[in-house]
Order: C-alpha cells, then sequence, then structure tokens
C-alpha cells in the first residue's frame, strides 16, 4: 500500500470514525439511522463541515485578537508583559477549543471498532501503523493546521521572523499536548461507557463536550471585547504580585513561550531572569509535547492492534429496581435525561454564559466604581436566563408523556422537581455573578450580598414561571414544552421570570433611592422575598390542577 | 364493586362530539372490549377515564373514585397502557423502571423480586440496560406493560393494545390480560379489531360517533341484531347501520376493479 492508497483509504475510516462519534453523541440519532440512513449521513458531513467551520473561525478569532491585544494596546505600560500574556492566553484559548471541539469526534476513535476496521485487512503492521497515523491526521487536520498557520504567520508579520518561530514550536507543543490529552480522555471515556457498570463519567463527559461546545459558540460572540480585558486583568493580578512574579511565570505552561517570545522584540525591558526562566520552560515544555507526541503514536498503534479491554459487554448486570423517594426519583431521572442530550447541557451553562456576557458589558457600563444599579441590571438579567433555563427543564419531559400518562404524579411534585433542577444553576449563576461584582471594585461591600440574598429567588422564579407555563399550555395541568418549535412559550417564560423577579430588586432601588442606605436596601430586598418565597410555596400549588 | 362506572359522559372538541353521552361499567374481573371504528370516540372516553381530560358532564369513576376530583388516586388504581408511545428514548427500562417505582412509592426489595419474575417471564434481560430508543417494537411494548403492572394494579386499562403488535407479541399481550383476570383483575380495552374483541373480551361496548349503541355479551349483542350465530363483524356493521353503505362501496369497487 503506498501513501496516497494509505491516505484515501484513511479518509474512509476517518469517516466511519465521525460517523460513530455522531451517533455516540446524541442517542435520538440512533433511532433515525435505522429509519433514514441518508438523512444522518447528510446531517452528519453538514456537521462535520460546522466543526471545521466553527473551529476556524475560533481559532482565526482568537488569534487575530490576541495579537492584536498584545501588539497594538496602547494604554498599557508593560508591553512585554501584554505580549508575553496575550501570548499565553491565546495557548490556552486553543488547547480548550482544539480539547473541547474535538472530544466528541475522538471518542468516536475507540467506539464499534472504527479503529480497528482496517486491522482486518491484509495489511502489514508498519502499513497499518501509518494508515492509523493517517486516519488521526484527517480527523484533526483542519483544526491543527490552522493552530499551526495563522498563529505563527501573525506573529510573522508584526514581530518578524524569530517571534514566528517560536509561536510555531508553542503551537505545535500546545496542539501535541492537546491531542495527547484528547487521546487520553477519550480512551477513559470509551472505558467508562462501555463498562457495564457505571455510566456516571460518560454524563460528565457529555456534559463537559457540550459545555466546550457553548463556550466555543460564546466565545465567538464575546470574546472581542473579552480578551483584551482579560489580558490586562491577568497583567495587573501579576504586577500586584511584584516584578519577581513575572519570573515565576515564565516557568509556568504556556507563559514560557509568551515570555520568551516577549525577549525578543522588547530585549531591553525583559530582565534577565526572566528570560532565562522562559527558556528553561520553553525546552521543557517542548521536550514534553514531543514525548507526548510519541506516545499518542504509541496508543494509537495499541488500539488498532489490541483494542481496548472493556469490562466484557456481554455481561449482564443484576436486574433490580432501585427506589428514591417520589421527588428524587424525578429529579433523578430529569437528570439523567439531561446529560443524554447535548441541547439540554444548555442549562448547565447558563451560569458561564451570564459572566461571559455581563463581564465585558459591566466594564462599560461606567467609569470608577460599580454601583448598586449595575448590580441591579445584572440580576435582572439572570432573572432572565432563570425563566429560559426553567422552560429548557420542561422540555425533559416532551419524551415520555405516554409513561406520565399512566402515573400517579401531582402537577405539584412535577413543578416542584423542575424547580430544584433549574434553582442549581441559579444558586451558581449568582456565586459567579458575585465574583463578577468584586472583580469590579463595588462602590460598597454590601453590593456583594445582593446576589447571595436573591439565591432564593431561584424557586420564586421556578414556581411561577412553571405555573404560568402549566396554566397557559396545560389549563392547570402540568405539560412539557419543546422551546424549539413552541418559541412563544420561551419568550412567556423570560418575560415571567424578569417580571417576577425585578419586584425584590425595585424593593432595593426604592430604598436606596429614599434612604441612600445598603443596608436598609438590602433588608428590604430580602423581605420582599422572604414574602414571595412564602407566596411561591403556599399560593402557587393552588393554581395547579392534576 | 364496580372496577369502572361511566355515567353520561359528554366531551366535545369545537362541534365535534367526540364522545356523547356514554354510560357504562366494567365489572370486577371481567374483560371489557370498546369496539368501534376509527375516531369513534374510543381514547377520548379512556382519557376522561384516567383524568387526563375534563368531561364537559357527566361522570367517570374508577374503584368509586371520581376522575375529575382525584384523579392522582385513579392512576394509582389503574395501569395504562396509552395508544401512543411516547416513552423516554435516552433511558434505559432500568432506569425508567426505578423512575416509576420511586414514583409508585414502591418497596424496594419486593419491587425487584417482582421485576426478576417479569423479565424473566418477557424474555427482557438483554434489553434491560439498553437505551427504549434502541428496542424493537415490540420490545417497547413489553417495557410499556411492565411500566403498567409493575404495581398490580386492579384495573388494567389498554388503549388499542394490538394495532402494533407482531404476532408474538400479541399472544403475549393476550396471555398477559388473561393471566391478570384470573386473578380477579379487571381490564377495560379499546379496539377497532373484531378478533379481538371476539376472542378475548367478555364483553363489548360498540360505539361510533361518540354513541355507545350496543353493550354486552356477544350472545346478548346477536340476538340484539336479529342474527343468530353471526359474527362480531355483521353485529358491528348491522348495529352501526353501515351494512347498506359498506354494500354499496364493495360494489362500486367491484366494478373499479373488474377491467
Ligand atoms: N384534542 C382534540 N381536539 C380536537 N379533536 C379531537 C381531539 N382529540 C380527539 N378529537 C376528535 O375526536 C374524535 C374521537 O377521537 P378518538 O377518541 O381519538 O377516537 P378513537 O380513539 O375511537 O379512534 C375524532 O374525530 C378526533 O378527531
Ligand atoms: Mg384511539
Amino acid at each position: 500500500m503506498n501513501r496516497s492508497e494509505s491516505w484515501r483509504a484513511a479518509g474512509v475510516v476517518a469517516q466511519e470514525v465521525r460517523f460513530q462519534s455522531f451517533l455516540e453523541a446524541n442517542p435520538a440519532n440512533l433511532a433515525r439511522v435505522k429509519e433514514n440512513p441518508e438523512k444522518i449521513s447528510k446531517a452528519l458531513k453538514s456537521q462535520s463541515r460546522m466543526s471545521i467551520f466553527f473551529s476556524s473561525m475560533i481559532l482565526i478569532m482568537l488569534a487575530v485578537l490576541a495579537l492584536v491585544a498584545s501588539a497594538f494596546d496602547p494604554d498599557f505600560a508593560n508591553p512585554e508583559a501584554t505580549l508575553a500574556v496575550g501570548f499565553a492566553v491565546y495557548l490556552t484559548l486553543s488547547f480548550v477549543v482544539i480539547f473541547f471541539l474535538n472530544l466528541t469526534t475522538t471518542s468516536g476513535l475507540f467506539t464499534s471498532g472504527a479503529m480497528s476496521l482496517p486491522s482486518i485487512l491484509p495489511l502489514t503492521r508498519v502499513e497499518l501503523e501509518q494508515l492509523n497515523f493517517m486516519t488521526f491526521v484527517r480527523i484533526f487536520i483542519a483544526p491543527v493546521l490552522l493552530s499551526l498557520i495563522i498563529f505563527p504567520v501573525g506573529c510573522l508579520l508584526i514581530f518578524g521572523p524569530i517571534v514566528a518561530m517560536i509561536a510555531l514550536v508553542a503551537c505545535a507543543s500546545t496542539v501535541s499536548v492537546a491531542i495527547g490529552a484528547l487521546i487520553k480522555v477519550s480512551k477513559w471515556f470509551h472505558k467508562k461507557t462501555h463498562q457495564t457498570d457505571e455510566s456516571r463519567a460518560s454524563a460528565f463527559i457529555r456534559v463537559a463536550a457540550s459545555l466546550g461546545i457553548v463556550i466555543g459558540m460564546i466565545s465567538i460572540y464575546s470574546i472581542g471585547s473579552y480578551l483584551p480585558d482579560l489580558i490586562r486583568f491577568i497583567i495587573s493580578l501579576s504586577s500586584t504580585a511584584g516584578e519577581g512574579f513575572f519570573t515565576i511565570l515564565a516557568l509556568i505552561f504556556p507563559f514560557s513561550f509568551g515570555f520568551l517570545a516577549a525577549s525578543i522584540p522588547y530585549s531591553t525591558v525583559v530582565p534577565l531572569e526572566t528570560f532565562l526562566a522562559s527558556i528553561a520552560g520553553t525546552a521543557f515544555y517542548a521536550g514534553i509535547a514531543l514525548l507526548s507526541f510519541k506516545r499518542s503514536g504509541e496508543s494509537l498503534r495499541a488500539i488498532t492492534l489490541g483494542g481496548i479491554s472493556t469490562s466484557s459487554p456481554g455481561l449482564l448486570k443484576e436486574v433490580e429496581v432501585e427506589t428514591r423517594t417520589p421527588l428524587m426519583g424525578m429529579i433523578r431521572k430529569d437528570l439523567q435525561l439531561a446529560t443524554r442530550n447535548i441541547g439540554s447541557a444548555f442549562i448547565f451553562a447558563v451560569p458561564i454564559f451570564l459572566v461571559v456576557m455581563l463581564y465585558p458589558m459591566i466594564q462599560y457600563w461606567g467609569e470608577g466604581p460599580m454601583r448598586s444599579i449595575t448590580a441591579l441590571t445584572a440580576l435582572e438579567y439572570a432573572n432572565l436566563f432563570g425563566g429560559i433555563s426553567l422552560v429548557s427543564v420542561l422540555m425533559f419531559d416532551t419524551q415520555g408523556a405516554s409513561i406520565h400518562e399512566g402515573l400517579p404524579v401531582s402537577s405539584k411534585l412535577i413543578l416542584r422537581s423542575k424547580t430544584v433542577i433549574m434553582m442549581v444553576p441559579y444558586a451558581f449563576s449568582m456565586i459567579a455573578l458575585d465574583v463578577v461584582f468584586l472583580l469590579n471594585a463595588p462602590i460598597s461591600a454590601w453590593i456583594l450580598l445582593m446576589p447571595i440574598i436573591q439565591i432564593p429567588c431561584g424557586y420564586v422564579l421556578g414556581m411561577t414561571v412553571g405555573a404560568a407555563v402549566f396554566k397557559i399550555r396545560g389549563g392547570g395541568r402540568a405539560v412539557a414544552v419543546n422551546v424549539t418549535n413552541d418559541q412563544a412559550i420561551g419568550i412567556v417564560a423570560g418575560a415571567v421570570a424578569a417580571g417576577v423577579g425585578i419586584v425584590p430588586l425595585v424593593g432595593y432601588g426604592l430604598a436606596m433611592m429614599a434612604t441612600g442606605s445598603h443596608i436598609i436596601s438590602i433588608t428590604v430586598q430580602g423581605l420582599a422575598l422572604l414574602l414571595m418565597v412564602l407566596l411561591a410555596r403556599f399560593q402557587i400549588p393552588n393554581l395547579l390542577k392534576d | 364493586m364496580t372496577a369502572v362506572s361511566i355515567e353520561n359522559l359528554v366531551k366535545s372538541f369545537g362541534n365535534l362530539v367526540a364522545v356523547n353521552d356514554v354510560s357504562l361499567e366494567v365489572r370486577e374481573g371481567e374483560i371489557y372490549a370498546l369496539l368501534g371504528p376509527n375516531g369513534a370516540g374510543k381514547t377520548t372516553t379512556i382519557k376522561m377515564l384516567m383524568g387526563l381530560l375534563d368531561p364537559d358532564s357527566g361522570s367517570a369513576k374508577v374503584f368509586g373514585v371520581d376522575s375529575t376530583e382525584n384523579p392522582v388516586e385513579v392512576k394509582n388504581l389503574v395501569g395504562y397502557v396509552p395508544e401512543e408511545q411516547q416513552l423516554y428514548d435516552s433511558l434505559t427500562p432500568r432506569e425508567l423502571f426505578n423512575f416509576i417505582a420511586s414514583i409508585r412509592k414502591l418497596p424496594q426489595e419486593m419491587i425487584t423480586k417482582r421485576m426478576k419474575e417479569f423479565v424473566k417471564a418477557l424474555d427482557f434481560e438483554q434489553y434491560y440496560d439498553n437505551m427504549i430508543v434502541t428496542l424493537s417494537l415490540g420490545n417497547k411494548q413489553k417495557t410499556m406493560l411492565i411500566a403498567a403492572l409493575l404495581h398490580r394494579p386492579k384495573l388494567l386499562i389498554l388503549d388499542e393494545p394490538f394495532s402494533s403488535l407482531d404476532v408474538r407479541s400479541a399472544k403475549i399481550m393476550k396471555d398477559i390480560v388473561k393471566i391478570h383476570t384470573e386473578n380477579g383483575g379487571s381490564v377495560l380495552m379499546s379496539t377497532h379489531v373484531m378478533e379481538v374483541a371476539e376472542g378475548l373480551c367478555d364483553r363489548v361496548g360498540i360505539i361510533d360517533e361518540g354513541k355507545l349503541i350496543a353493550e354486552g355479551t356477544l350472545d346478548e349483542l346477536r340476538s340484539k341484531s336479529d342474527r343468530v350465530g353471526a359474527n362480531l363483524e355483521s353485529i358491528f356493521l348491522k348495529l352501526t347501520e353501515q351494512e347498506e353503505e359498506v354494500a354499496e362501496g364493495v360494489s362500486v369497487l367491484r366494478e373499479a376493479l373488474a377491467d
């Protein structure tokens, strides 16, 4: 088998790998593939094109923004640190992008023997290994090539050939480490999902993979304003820690590459010890990357020739039934459903989404310290998201109508279980907002209490939005809704949540205008919430019907 | 005590009266079939009985529990297999049964023992941890059946239980229905298939355009339609006054197919 034959065969295997991972990622596809295989393979093609497009877009944007931010950011005094940190931030983000965008595909490498497909062919061991390697290259070629080209070329144009060389080494190392990590994680993932006992890990990976995709999307939209802030933030954190801190940073991946690169154009500014530290770091991490590259090759070889041992999949687990309380049983079922559907993972990403969206906004809203009105606005955004996440929880049940119709569940119990699930991302959103507030130097420390006090509002929002949806779509009976074909209900949910959630915030605002005291305002907010929690607890169930 | 008592039940959708003043009883220990063509109002009647739809007037009770007033209790008493099969596709039967047993507050040990028996009897063990979406129609039906029988309900309500089953699964379904009544349980099923009603059921209620037009054992229905020894099909056509219509349609068809 010569190289070009090998390359073509690798294309077939790569296609099969993509197909398997596509099926694995979304269980519903398994059903459709039986009925309509052409449709699935079409969907797959367009999806893989989309994912290449997205990887490219994200990498290009990250590279351009990192370069622009590190080369042309005029209002900063440490240009060498700006370049170094910009470099490092790019490397980190490209690592994240490569890792997460390819996680589902890579796990397909190990499923149902797509990679062992060629081993039944009359090939020699060497030919097999070559085929393997090429398959792998074909799967990752787009992000790898992009990553190896874009950033170094940018560096060449702006900083000249030496920096570009360093950038190339840095990118190659990052890619190698990212792919090494990918193979490791995928292998472990495959093992976990195909062992008959535990599937918790697989749920975790699915959520992580979906989060990765969501985060990737968010980066596209918001990184423009976010990246320079991130660079500035890291630098200001470091410079408060003292000059020597940069030297320590220079020892750490991926800052080593950044400081080495920065030493070229800014050789006069970078202290000698930082320069030496960065050389040591760079050599060390390049070595590790090389090792990781070799290891990946060995791993791949092992997959084709030996397969991954999972505990025998033919072994049947004992038939048994595990019961919980009705509420916990309901929540357990919803979480199982949520982790098997990439789309539902949105709800877990809500806190991240909020922070990424609000952080730059808060920066632009005002000069000087952060005021209460900024906090109130941010919290109101969180309310809106809370309403939408409740509707996403209601979507889980669209699958199981036949089961639900026969079960003795009261609408109240359903509402409570959905509310409990929705409260978790809401509480995390509040904590995340608190951190955002802290980073933005609030005018009074009392402002940091506002999100914490607001946490019980998750309960109020869940109960009211849920009751409103049940009332509108089910005449008071619990119903499942699907926002993808019923967008109106999504808007209703957002509106109800915004309208209800604003009450304690308005209470805070009015008290602030009347008294100017943070303590009194926070008390008013807390009391309003207390009242609303009680109302939600005792009045809302009366609106429902079984 | 009667298992099901439906009195003067009425339900309209806009101008269409889907269920028109239906009254019927299912006695304890009997298999009752609601027989009627598509769109007759069978599913609508059953949904009102299950408390899933509110009737315009009239009442439906299961073992004396009113379906409108206390639907949760009704569902506690009944094992219900609805017409459409929308199971949780991405759960496994194990996860689904864990969920159902939790909701029904069934004691863990007892229910595990019972599940083992079900799984063995239905030859279901190798599907217990497969995602429901990957199951065949027959195995989905088995899943649905186990789900409905898990709490040993005294009343089974099956809406068109045989419409999508192959011979083997249909046999299993019939056996389950028989065993259920041998143990003193009652069954209310709807069907548009004559043979099912004829072979399996103690009493039949014929429903057409929302009205219950006849009710009784096969013999009672024969005498009502003045046809000795007639099968259910001709009784059905006579009672629904479709005999002439059908005959006319057949002769037109005969011409159309002739040359
Ligand atoms: N939700 C609904 N809205 C409007 N019409 C309905 C609805 N449900 C049922 N119908 C109509 O009521 C009639 C009876 O339906 P159904 O009870 O499902 O019949 P069957 O189960 O006997 O085939 C049919 O004409 C059907 O179109
Ligand atoms: Mg029907």
